[in-house]
């Protein structure tokens, strides 16, 4: 699992891992919304809702330094558009599997830096 | 310094309020772009950092919503994962500031906010400044147009009463206040003194100047009047009319141009209302115009430089007989140089005309008509000169 960037995510929040606690939070919060949202918009083919929260899912994960899940929200963004559905389908079990890793590496990142601050 | 954050994404809210408050700026942050709209009408910020993709109004509609404010000002940063050129371009044609590519930076944020900053404080100093220029203008105008109303004052409000001679007058400055004078009064019974001085230059210098001539002409104190000489050998208080020349000459030491930076023009007439006899100084000014009982007329000049070059000349005084249907224009150059669009000037043969066309009007008539016959030629030009005349028909010599 290397999905984020640690030295980049790090000097972006300055060390300040009580911050990164606090968005890697509020990252889990707002996924499960994302992804009930998706997982309904697929049984659909509500291709705007699918477009949209894949849109923002690119934009929150950016802020973690993790570059591949991105890449991966902005596929299946791409795919909601052209409204192909395999494709979409696709890419949306593979940018959830990301998302979960990426929750793990988060919570591992975060347990180190704060055993480490202590 | 107030920033107000208009972001949808939670985290990205999350860490602008933070690096803002780490950096001491009071951050006030939205979901929206509505919420930052009405945000914005309550209390306007000086620093606004605003998502392009929003729910409600979007960024772009955010940004030119308040652009139309034109008395605020607030220096707009976009966070944006749009980062074509052309995306740029209609981001600055609306009116955002600056641009800022998400996932941003934290030390790119800070630079950029920081120039922000600095552009806000540099356009609140403009606008004290101006503020405090408005209010300096506004002052000086209300001065201006005091002094405007003094200098008026100054001019004659009546003609002199004598039976002989009909005088009419028109002063005209092209500002607030003028660098011409003309004053018209009596000298003793028998002798009327009159006079239009033309300072070079316009303006507050040019009028003060204008004020002080009057002071030096004025027939009423002859102790300080240069009008008047005291006779020589006299034990008692008692003046004699000063010649023009004399006049001129006095002017010329009291107001050298070394001293005030400015010279003036002058004519200066002294009728005798008994005989008609007419002495008269013409220190570069235009020339007066003199017609006759018939409506010839001519144009009577001398060779004198303006008051104050300091030549060491002596002035040429003349004098010539008046009679009875004679009318004389003493004018300013503002006159008789006013252009037209073609800039074509008005000239002395335009000015003769139309008052031998007028001959059976009242001299007051024709002096109202010459300055609205001149205005329409110079129409729609302002007057770039002063515009003075004194106009004076001789009635009923003995």
């Amino acid at each position: 699992m290397n999905l984020i960037n640690r030295k980049e995510l790090l000097e972006r929040i300055d060390g300040d891992m009580d911050f990164l606690e606090e968005i890697a939070a509020c990252l889990s919060e707002d996924l499960s919304t994302y992804i009930r949202t998706l997982d309904q918009g697929l049984q659909t083919w509500d291709w705007n809702a699918i477009s949209t929260t894949a849109h923002a899912i690119a934009g929150m994960v950016g802020n973690f330094c993790a570059d591949e899940v991105q890449n991966a929200a902005k596929v299946l963004e791409g795919a909601a558009d052209s409204k192909n559905c395999d494709e979409t389908s696709r890419a949306n079990e593979q940018l959830k599997e990301m998302l979960l890793d990426l929750g793990i590496e988060l919570n591992t990142l975060i347990s180190a830096g704060k055993g480490a601050g202590n | 310094m107030k920033v107000l954050i208009a972001e949808d994404d939670r985290i990205t809210r999350l860490q602008l309020v933070k690096f803002l408050e780490d950096w001491g700026y009071q951050a006030l942050a939205v979901a929206n772009g509505n919420e930052a709209w009405q945000a914005f009408q309550k209390e306007p910020c000086h620093l606004l950092i605003t998502d392009w993709e929003m729910p409600g109004i979007n960024g772009l509609t955010l940004v030119k919503k308040i652009r139309e404010i034109p008395e605020i000002t607030c220096y707009i940063i976009m966070l944006t994962s749009h980062n074509e050129t052309k995306d740029v371009i209609t981001g600055i044609e609306v009116g955002a500031d600056d641009f800022i590519k998400k996932p941003f930076r934290k030390d790119e944020l800070r630079v950029r906010v920081r120039a922000g900053e600095r552009i806000i404080s540099l356009e609140n100093r403009l606008i004290d400044q101006n503020k405090t220029l408005s209010l300096a203008n506004s002052r000086m105008k209300r001065d201006l147009a005091s002094a405007s109303k003094v200098q008026s004052s100054l001019l004659p409000s009546h003609p002199p009463e004598n039976q002989t001679i009909k005088f009419a007058w028109a002063y005209q400055p092209s500002e607030e206040l003028g660098g011409d004078m003309l004053n018209i009064f009596m000298l003793d019974e028998n002798h009327i003194g009159l006079y239009l001085a033309d300072v070079s230059g316009h303006g507050v210098a040019a009028s003060l100047l204008s004020v002080r001539i009057h002071q030096a002409m004025t027939p009423y104190n002859k102790q300080s009047s240069f009008l008047f000489s005291r006779h020589e050998h006299s034990t008692n208080e008692s003046f004699a009319i000063t010649s023009p020349a004399e006049v001129a000459s006095n002017l010329e030491q009291r107001f050298p141009m070394d001293l005030t930076g400015l010279y003036f023009t002058l004519v200066y007439c002294i009728i005798n209302i008994k005989t008609g006899m007419m002495a008269y100084i013409n220190a570069g000014h235009p020339p007066m115009l003199w017609l006759d009982q018939d409506g010839q007329s001519q144009l009577l000049g001398c060779n004198n430089p303006g008051i104050g070059w300091g030549l060491g000349m002596a002035f040429e005084e003349r004098s010539l007989q008046l009679h009875n249907g004679d009318r004389l224009c003493l004018y300013s150059d503002g006159i008789t140089e006013a252009c037209n669009e073609t800039n074509q000037q008005y000239g002395p043969d335009r000015l003769a005309a139309f008052l031998s066309s007028r001959a059976t009007d009242t001299i007051a008539d024709i002096t109202e008509n010459i300055i609205r016959d001149i205005t329409l030629w110079c129409k729609p030009k302002q007057p770039e000169d002063d515009r003075s005349m004194i106009l004076a028909a001789i009635d009923s010599l003995s």
